[in-house]
């Protein structure tokens, strides 16, 4: 049953529990409380930065101007679905009456 | 190899079937129309010159089918999931068939579903949205307040950020159910968000908020005020009925051009606040690491994308040749799609398609391109470009800058290829 937790012990416990298994908080013996949560932090929190396409991918912005260029040469299938064979079957899924 | 010059090959087929089509029969026009008749298929017992047998008896009454369905000989027409795709289907997405359907709007049924803890059968009685935070007065409104309140008609697509997802790297899913089916577009009726905002007050220091779901999964998301106080509407009905279960009744958030999972359903509790939340569906989810092992963040607009929905893997070319009518659906999160181009050859040559029908700001936009078909293999694709002038890029271009370890916000090309004989396959081309 989901939301069935105590916002208290039971919640906290099951965070650190989770938070230690995945290795965020190392030892055993840390006591999480309100105070010191907001000091945990996440492995690549460092890493997040904002959406730049606007910047870093400004050459999708070309309007007819790029069109011509952005054609490839020869062209070749290089891979297909079928191969994979993980499509469901048209037969497949739930029965309508 | 499809024909570089399509040109040519257009008028080669049209003179070439002028040939085989008189020579095999004169009742049949140039297009090719009245071959399948004349081969006879179905039951002939209910074909002219005899009296089918829906026509022999009375049918039906009134009100005996009191909220219509399809005919029963569309009951293949319906979302489906990809099961292997995660763990239990209370946290999972099914699909749009789009290619069982034409024009831009979808029917209710047909939307997608994307759940995080199935689906919460909310009664309206009890419903109650709650607004607080950093306001003046925080406020609880029932159903009925919302519905009494000045509101605004809308139609808007909305795509899970997942869509195409499977695809990073490499052509896996045979058919745009599966490859594009994460998106829907419907008519929305609701209360601008802002409406509601005034209603409490917004505080000097508020700039974002949290949007908080009712379903057992709390899924919640953080909204930046300036989107808020734009176009996000706080929805309640779609095409005219009220919104279904599966997609959040009685009341749901429509985040107009951003990704779905910002839309959240069965709306609870709006927080207003300073600064983003960072949970869960913005840090380890909804995000999208780079080769380099950095992530981008708040990549809420769903970039200008498109598909060709016919032919395509579960809609293949069944009349062997002649006049065939491709259609396709574009989109940009950033506004009005401006112009579709289609490529028969795998994006060697282009030619831009017909756009029918309205053309709305962040809706899905119907496009067709009527050429006669000869047989020959082919290379389809199709490229949107929208009013900012945006161009939908190659997945070779996408993957430069994204890499292959991305799940969302995948908009690249999509190529079919279109074989001999009629079937088509989902490829990966260079």
């Amino acid at each position: 049953m989901s939301r069935c937790l105590r916002p208290d012990d039971e919640r906290h416990a099951v965070t650190t529990y989770v938070l230690h298994r995945n290795g965020v908080i190392k030892s055993h013996d840390f006591d999480r409380n309100e105070t010191n949560f907001p000091t945990i932090k996440l492995p690549n929190e460092p890493n997040l930065f904002n959406d730049d396409y606007k910047v870093a991918k400004e050459e999708f912005w070309c309007d007819h101007s790029c069109m011509k260029k952005r054609s490839p040469g020869e062209t070749e299938v290089i891979g297909r679905a079928h191969v994979f064979n993980v499509t469901p079957e048209p037969d497949e899924g739930p029965r309508v009456e | 190899m499809p024909e570089r010059n399509e040109g040519r090959m257009m008028k080669a087929s049209r003179r070439a079937f002028l040939r085989s089509g008189l020579a095999a029969s004169g009742a049949v026009g140039l297009a090719g129309f009245g071959r399948a008749a004349a081969q006879g298929t179905g039951n002939r017992a209910n074909q002219p010159p005899n009296v089918a047998e829906w026509s022999r008896s009375l049918g039906d009454g009134v009100a005996v089918r009191t909220y219509g369905r399809p005919s029963q000989h569309e009951s293949h027409v319906i979302r489906r999931e990809v099961s292997w795709l995660v763990p239990a289907p209370e946290t999972s997405v099914s699909f749009t068939p789009l290619h069982e359907l034409d024009g831009i709007i979808t029917p209710n049924g047909l939307c997608f579903e994307r759940h995080h803890a199935g689906i919460a059968e909310v009664d309206p009685a009890d419903y109650r949205l709650i607004l607080h935070g950093l306001v003046d007065r925080p406020v609880i409104f029932t159903l009925d307040d919302i519905k009494r309140m000045s509101r605004v008609n809308r139609p808007y697509f909305c795509e899970c950020a997942a869509n195409s997802g499977m695809e990073w790297r490499g052509a896996q899913l045979n058919g745009c159910q599966y490859t594009h089916g994460m998106v829907h577009c419907v008519m929305y009726t609701g209360v601008p968000l802002k409406v509601l905002l005034a209603e409490a007050g917004l505080k000097p220091s508020a700039k974002w908020l949290l949007l908080e779901g009712g379903d057992a999964a709390a899924m919640t998301r953080s909204l930046p005020l300036q989107k808020a106080l734009d176009d996000a509407l706080v929805a309640y009905r779609m095409n005219g009925e009220m919104l279904y279960p599966e997609n959040g009744y009685p009341v749901r958030m429509v985040i107009p051009g951003w990704e779905g999972s910002m839309w959240v359903k069965w709306l609870r509790r709006i927080e207003v606040g300073d600064q983003p939340w960072h949970h869960r569906e913005e840090t380890s989810k909804y995000t999208d690491l780079l080769e380099n092992g950095k992530a981008r963040r708040f990549t809420w607009i769903m970039d200008a994308k498109s598909v060709i929905t016919y032919p395509s893997p579960q809609a293949p070319l069944n009349h062997k040749s002649g006049f065939t009518v491709l259609s396709g659906l574009a989109w940009s999160g950033r506004g009005k799609i401006t112009r579709v181009d289609v490529s028969f050859d795998g994006g060697r040559n282009w030619r831009t398609a017909k756009i029918d029908g309205p053309v709305w700001d962040k809706a899905l936009t119907r496009f067709y391109y009527e050429f006669d078909w000869d047989g020959r293999e082919l290379l389809l694709q199709s490229r949107a470009m929208d009013e900012t002038g945006y161009v939908q890029p190659s997945k070779a271009e996408l993957r430069k800058y994204r890499g292959v370890n991305s799940v969302y916000h995948n908009n690249g090309i999509q190529t079919w290829h279109v074989l001999k004989n009629g079937e088509v396959e989902n490829v990966e081309v260079s």
